[in-house]
Formats: C-alpha cells, structure tokens, sequence
C-alpha cells in the first residue's frame, strides 16, 4: 500500500486548512475529488481526524517559524554579497 | 576535567553531548570539558560561508562532531532529489562528521512542502521506498545515515504496521542503524496509547548508535466538538522524567556504545541548567549499564 498519490494528499491535508475542513465534511467525496481510487479511499476510512487537525495546525506553523529565518538568510547573503 | 559528580563512562564508550544552536555557543565552547559530542545541522551550512564552514571545521578539531539533516524526506515512496543529495554532501565533505542522519520522515511530496516531518503511511511500501533512498543518499554521501523515528500528532493514514514493526523491518531493509529519539517515542507512546519498553524490545537494539532526548508540552484543540489533548514534542522544554527512565531502559539493552545529544531549539535555559540535564542523561546511561551486568534472575 501507499503511493505517490496518497503521500501527495497527506501532504495537501498537512498544508491546506481549507482542504482538511473539507476533506472532515466528506471524506471519501473529497478524496475522490484528489483522485485517490477506490483502495486509496479505503485507507482513509478510519482516519485520525484529531490528529489531521492538530498535523495541520503544527506544519503550519512549523512554515510560518521559518519565513523569518529565510528572511535572514538573504539579508546575511547580500551582506556578503556587498 | 570531568565535572566531579558526573564521571564519563570510559569503560562504555557512551558519550553526552549538546545539539549546536547559535544561542548556545558561548555555553558550548566554555563548557566542552562536560559535553563529550556535539550535533550540527545539516541545512545550517549548506549556504554556509567559508567563515561559517571554517568554524565548524575549528569545532570538530576541539570535539566530536555529527550532522543531522531534516530536509531530505528519506522515508517515501518518492525518490529523493539527487541536488538535495549533492547539497548535503558537500557540507559532509567539508566538515568531515563522525557520522550523519536523518529522519524516517517525508517532507515533500511533488511541489507540496510540508514544512516539517511527516509520519509516511507505515506500509511495506514506505519501508521498500525508504530503503531506496538510503541506498541513493549512501551512494552520493559515502556513508549510511542513521535514521531517527520522529514524532507524530496523526496516526499517519494508511499504515497497516505498528510503528515499531515499521521501524524495524526499514532498518533491516535499509541495512541502516538507529537514532533513537526518546522524547518522540514517549510522545507517540502517550498520543497513541502504547508502551514504549514494548517497542524497545520489538526494535533491533544492536543497531542503535544514538539517542537524542528533548522535552515538550501540552497541545489542545477542539476537534469534532471534542476536546482533544496531544503532546507535542518542541525541543522548548526540559528533558521530562520519563525519557530518561527509557533511557535507562535503553543503556540496560544495547550492547555497543550510545552517544546521546541533548535537543534545545529555543526558550533557553541557563547553561547550568542544560548541563545538569547532560549529567542527568550520563546518570541514567550507568544506572542501565549497571543493570546490564546485573544477573537475569537476581533482578
């Protein structure tokens, strides 16, 4: 089990918050929305929908801790740079 | 000099030391006759200047080094990206580590990064995938990397093994060791309801080299109309009770030599608070060696 497609929308569940609520209204629609076929979809028949939820609040701000850092990272770039 | 208190475990070879972190140099440089080993990130230097790349090289003249990596996303069933491979590379031919590692994590799938480490569904798939991409990484670094279990919120989708069977069986495929996070595990062992000294002794305990320990804390979310509580491992806390009682667990288990590395990312404490964490992990190394000797049955 597990495919390209199936790692390919955990990682959507993961980042996009609109998507996971959608996905929480109507599971087995959503997923067949993606693409996943009908073993994919079974996969996702007992999910952990808490912890989708929590998963997608820490990446997210997993992301948003390192847009500063990326930001300093340029800045000391340039720095060299000049 | 070894701090009085806490002598090192010469006759084992096990060693306690800190992961690097800019705020904590000065406490790292002044302190290097108490910290056996320390642990640099991979992604901190592979846009490193040569200063910056000067003094990692000047680091490990004055005490054992490792690298850890957490962006290459091994565990999948996808390949992993050669320029990635290449990029990590040169910071190990640079800095020339004892060893490096990485997590049993995907990161990325196709142009969707996570931003952080995710649990892949634990399947003989991910376990044959994983095993691909160690033997991809190996063939461009020089060397096998040690793969760390990680930390989990979700019971990762589409798992048909257990996390320690899954662990196991990608260790055996990947012929790779074990770095053996112990705050992840008491994390996962307390979000999903397992005992973790069962899952030590469904892992290969020959194959574990390192150990790392950390703390975190107390998430909460309203999920479904329930109130849900899951512990979230941070590296922003102290190093809680029970990792060092696994640790204990450990030491009593393993034959070779660990080398355990302290995990601070931020929030953080005074230096002599983090030194006592490092001799609490050296106390608990001896209290496992100690029982290792002890025979079965007087126990």
């Amino acid at each position: 089990m597990s495919t390209l497609r199936f790692e390919r929308f955990l990682a959507r569940l993961y980042t996009d918050a609109e998507l996971l609520q959608r996905f929480l209204a109507d599971p087995m629609h959503t997923a067949a929305r993606h693409g996943l076929d009908d073993s994919e979809r079974s996969w996702l028949s007992d999910v952990d929908r808490a912890g989708l939820v929590f998963a997608n609040e820490s990446f997210g701000r997993k992301r948003a801790s390192r847009r500063q850092p990326l930001l300093r990272r340029f800045l000391n770039n340039m720095r060299r740079r000049f | 000099m070894t701090h009085p208190m806490t002598p090192r475990a010469a006759d084992t070879g096990d060693r306690v030391g800190l992961s690097w972190r800019g705020p904590l140099a000065a406490a790292i440089l002044s302190n290097l006759d108490r910290i056996d080993v320390v642990e640099l990130m991979a992604e901190d230097f592979i846009d490193a200047s040569r200063a910056q790349l000067g003094s990692a090289r000047l680091l490990r003249s004055n005490v054992p080094v490792m690298l850890h990596g957490v962006s290459l996303g091994l565990a999948s069933v996808g390949t992993v990206a050669a320029r990635r491979l290449d990029r990590v590379a040169r910071v190990v031919d640079v800095i020339a580590p004892e060893s490096w590692s990485e997590h049993l994590a995907f990161v990325r799938a196709g142009d969707i990064e996570i931003g952080h480490l995710a649990a892949p569904p634990r399947t003989m798939a991910t376990i044959e995938g994983t095993a691909r991409n160690v033997d991809r990484a190996a063939a461009v670094l020089g060397a096998r990397p040690l793969l760390e279990n990680i930390a989990t919120l979700v019971d990762p989708p589409g798992s048909d093994l257990d996390e320690a069977g899954w662990v196991r069986e990608t260790l055996s495929a990947a012929d790779a060791d074990l770095l053996l996070d112990l705050h992840n595990l008491h994390a996962n062992a307390t979000n999903f309801d397992f005992d973790p000294i069962a899952y030590l002794d469904q892992i290969p305990m020959d194959r574990v080299r390192q150990i790392h320990i950390a703390g975190g804390r107390w998430v909460t979310l309203t999920v479904d109309g329930l109130a849900e509580r899951r512990l979230l491992d941070d590296h922003l806390h102290d190093v809680p009770d029970p990792v060092y009682g696994l640790l204990v667990e450990v030491a009593a288990r393993a034959s070779g030599p660990l080398t355990v590395i302290l995990e601070r990312d931020g929030r953080f404490p005074l230096t002599s608070t983090l030194l006592k964490q490092i001799d609490q992990a050296r106390d608990a190394l001896r209290e496992g060696r100690a029982r290792a000797l002890v025979p079965a049955e007087a126990v």
